[in-house]
């Protein structure tokens, strides 16, 4: 819109243009004719002038010889007077009179010095005169000497007309000169019309042409200002359009067809580019075209305008002035200018960001540890990642040109196939499933498969080989499924232990109860009668069997130790330990004065089998103490060591030698003969493993006769828990 | 208070657990009427009059001692039969077992028994436990009418 409105301007002014010669030929007549008018008037003007003063120089004649014809009939008059009256008087006023008119006389022959014949005639007025004056002078004379009546006598002769000669010669010079006045009036007369009629019409012919090439002026000038308008008008349309293509980002360029110069470029194109705007304008489109040189730019350009297409569309780089390229996609459309010149106008896109984008994807894809391809519904691949190459074996090619159903498991086949249909008709969005693929040495790998169906019937999935994973798997299985069965036997074992504790539990107590109780029984019944050794020999029996129902009870107390599961609890360890001492003093109360407690940290821990701990502890130092009598001294204390809390019970009793602390805390191991110490030797091997299920040690140490110390430690943290 | 009746039940496979009980009832003056009975399946006959109890007089004891590892029939089946019959539930069972298991206990409790001992090896206390089990059971504690 705003192109076509400067061409529609042309068109209009050229419609109505009067060509501008004729314009100015008229003008140049009018000019003319003015300019002869002009001339002619000046020259008429002078002619008349020059008439006029020779006009009115003839009247100036015809005056002056009027005057002296007065002049000439005074002195006649006055000497007539003189002659009549004799009063000298006249004599003066008539040399008076003579005086002026041979003054005057003189001043007629100098005004008519041009024209000689009446130069001669005044010369005869004046001789005339001159003559005459001479008379008048005798005649003067005569009546001073003879009297007025001779002089009467003597003038008489000439009578009045005795001045004619002088008017008869005047006469004749006015005549000439009247001749002369008409002659020259009517002269002038002539002239005075001739310039008037060239005036009146000669002027109007100019005004004439002068107000046609006005009135044409006008038409023109108003046709001017209408196209000056309309120019502007398109002009601002134009430029607001040029504006708008400076909001774009996209360059826009125009350049001539035949030279190939740039005659407009946006800022886009400017910034895209990297010149000055102003440096753009002129420059040969080809400096920016790093793929085309002029013959064959020219060969792409072609069918756009031949007018084949109405659009030329390709993809190029355009070189930047730092030598740099810009990725654009060009899109070109043809102009025709009104001069019959093609104009084209280039709209070029930066696409730098877009190839990056694809640059970037297609190194992910080539990148990927996992394998990517684009499968069509007709079984074949359209696209894979080089990882399928790492993975299977085979080459890129290799996979495009067979079906991928080829590579698939025969026995995966059906379910792969499934899978497929599943995707592309029932349009599951996104499947998982695994297939094994034939490695190209034979093998067959696992494929873990993640694939997403897009609506032109293209499946984009993902594969990953989890082949290894699947063996870890099935490894993981297997060990699963032993370490099950081994579960299975140790529970089994366990059970047999169980059941073996119960029938000696049971089975061995019975036996032990009749021995012991028919032996009480014979005591009872005939033991009154019977010799000492005899009785002996069944106290004996007596004792042995209780023994044993001791040891089996240790022994029975032991094994459920480990297998009871422990009742983690806070325990306010000071407070366990004197229970334990009121436990033991129950049955023996001396003991109390025996034993000092100091504060002990508390612990975490299942308190009724630390309290058999303190009561094994504790016992043993009362009974190994117990030879001290009144001095026997047991001291408890305890303490946090970091991490840990330690317990210590130590006597001055016996003590017991070192080379045999390994032994101490063995089942059934004694460190003193029974008859010198009762016990069973469990009740350590107790402490130790009671302690131990809580995630501690215990030692000893000792010296003989000198007493022994017992040190358990708990970790701390059990107190948290 | 009737002598006719059985006045206890003695349930033991142990012969001489059994000898060794019924010597200390009698001989501490608990109970003279002291029927014995080898194992469960027997003890089962005998209190609901079958078998070779049939002929017997229709009369329940007034105390079973119940030993708890039997061949056949064991302890824990005989009291499991016994508390869900209407008719012996009322019978005071006292179970005498050589077990210190932990398991045997909670079962008997959970299945009604009355008392739960364990015999102890030494003579002394195992009369001493006996003759205090079937004097509390005997006289002290009244049955329901």
């Amino acid at each position: 819109m705003p192109e076509q409105a400067p061409q529609t301007t042309s068109v209009s002014v050229r419609s109505g243009e009067f060509s501008r010669p004729w314009l100015l030929l008229g003008f140049a007549l009018a000019l003319m004719i003015l300019l002869g008018i002009s001339v002619e008037a000046y020259r008429q003007s002078r002619r008349a002038e020059a008439t006029r003063i020779a006009v009115t120089h003839t009247l100036l004649v015809l005056k002056q010889a009027l005057e002296l014809e007065n002049a000439a009939t005074l002195m006649e008059s006055r000497h007539r007077a003189f002659l009549v009256q004799g009063d000298p008087e006249f004599l003066t006023r008539r040399e008076d009179s003579y005086a002026a008119a041979l003054k005057m006389t003189d001043q007629l022959g100098r005004l008519v010095s041009d024209d000689p014949p009446q130069v001669a005639r005044a010369a005869q007025v004046r001789a005339q005169l001159q003559s005459r004056h001479a008379t008048m002078q005798q005649i003067t004379d005569v009546a001073r000497g003879q009297g007025l009546a001779v002089a009467r006598a003597e003038f008489h002769p000439y009578g009045p007309a005795s001045s004619d000669p002088v008017r008869g010669r005047l006469s004749q010079f006015r005549d000439v000169e009247q001749q002369l006045l008409s002659h020259r009036s009517e002269l002038a007369n002539r002239d005075a019309r001739r310039l008037d009629s060239l005036l009146i019409y000669g002027t109007a012919a100019g005004i004439v042409i002068i107000v046609v090439a006005l009135l044409i002026l006008l038409r023109q000038l108003g046709r001017s200002e209408r196209m000056t308008a309309e120019l502007a008008r398109a002009n601002a349309d134009a430029m607001r359009a040029l504006d708008l293509l400076d909001a774009t980002h996209d360059a826009v360029v125009v350049y001539d067809a035949d030279s190939l110069r740039i005659t407009y470029a946006n800022l886009g194109a400017a910034e895209q580019v990297g010149y000055p705007r102003q440096d753009l304008l002129g420059k040969p489109v080809l400096d920016l075209k790093r793929h085309y040189d002029e013959a064959s730019f020219r060969r792409l350009l072609a069918p756009l305008l031949a007018g084949e297409i109405d659009v030329l569309a390709f993809e190029t780089s355009h070189r930047r002035r730092d030598g740099s390229d810009v990725p654009v996609e060009v899109s070109v459309r043809c102009r025709k200018l009104a001069d019959g010149k093609s104009s084209l106008v280039t709209v070029a896109r930066d696409i730098s960001a877009r190839r990056r984008a694809e640059d970037e994807r297609d190194r992910f894809f080539t990148l990927s540890l996992d394998m990517l391809c684009i499968a069509s519904a007709d079984g074949y691949f359209k696209r894979l990642s080089p990882a399928f190459t790492v993975t299977l074996g085979w080459s890129i090619d290799e996979m495009l040109a067979r079906p991928f159903l080829e590579f698939v498991h025969p026995d995966d086949r059906a379910a792969t196939m499934a899978e497929v249909e599943r995707q592309v008709v029932a349009g599951e969005p996104v499947l998982q499933f695994e297939n094994r693929y034939r490695h190209k040495d034979g093998s067959w790998r696992v494929l873990s498969w993640k694939s997403a169906p897009q609506p032109d019937g293209l499946m984009y999935a993902t594969a990953r080989d989890v082949t290894e994973r699947k063996r870890a798997e099935m490894d993981i299985i297997a060990l699963n499924r032993e370490l099950t069965e081994q579960q299975a036997a140790l529970t089994a074992s366990n059970k047999d232990l169980e059941s073996f504790s119960y029938s000696v539990s049971h089975d061995l107590r019975a036996p032990l109860r009749h021995i012991d109780g028919y032996a009480r029984m014979l005591v009872e019944d005939v033991g009154a009668n019977l010799p000492a050794e005899p009785r002996r020999y069944l106290q004996t029996i007596i004792d042995s069997a209780r023994r044993m129902g001791m040891l089996i009870d240790d022994l029975l107390n032991l094994s459920r130790l480990g297998r009871k599961p422990l009742q983690r609890r806070e325990i306010d360890m000071k407070a366990l330990v004197d229970s334990a001492i009121a436990e033991i003093a129950a049955g023996n109360p001396a003991v109390i004065g025996h034993i000092e407690v100091s504060s002990l940290p508390p612990a975490a821990g299942d308190s009724s089998l630390l309290k058999q701990v303190w009561l094994n502890l504790l016992s043993n130092a009362i009974k190994y103490s117990e030879p001290r009598g009144a001095d026997a001294r047991i001291t408890v204390h305890g303490e946090r060591m970091g991490d840990l809390l330690r317990y210590q019970i130590s006597d001055n009793g016996v003590g017991f030698d070192m080379r045999y602390v390994e032994k101490l805390f063995g089942v059934f191991q004694r460190l003193h003969g029974q008859d010198q110490f009762e016990g069973t030797g469990v009740g350590l091997a107790i402490v130790h493993r009671v302690v131990q299920r809580h995630g501690g040690r215990v030692e000893a140490s000792a010296e003989l006769d000198r007493g022994a110390t017992f040190t358990f430690e708990l970790p701390v943290s059990e107190v948290a828990s | 208070m009737n002598y006719q009746h059985v006045e206890i039940l003695l349930v033991e496979d142990s012969v001489a657990d059994a000898e060794m009980t019924q010597r200390t009832l009698k001989r501490r003056g608990i109970a003279n009427d002291i029927a014995w009975v080898k194992d469960g399946a027997e003890a089962m006959d005998y209190l609901h009059c079958q078998g070779v109890y049939a002929d017997r007089p229709q009369a329940h004891p007034r105390l079973v001692l119940l030993d708890l590892k039997m061949p056949r029939m064991d302890g824990l089946q005989v009291l499991e039969q016994m508390k869900s019959d209407p008719r012996l539930r009322a019978i005071p069972v006292v179970m005498m077992t050589s077990s210190r298991e932990e398991g045997d206990l909670l079962s008997s409790y959970n299945l009604g028994v009355n008392s739960y001992v364990v015999k102890p090896v030494n003579f002394d206390e195992f009369a001493e436990t006996v003759a205090q089990v079937g004097m509390y059971w005997m006289i002290a504690n009244q049955a329901p009418a």
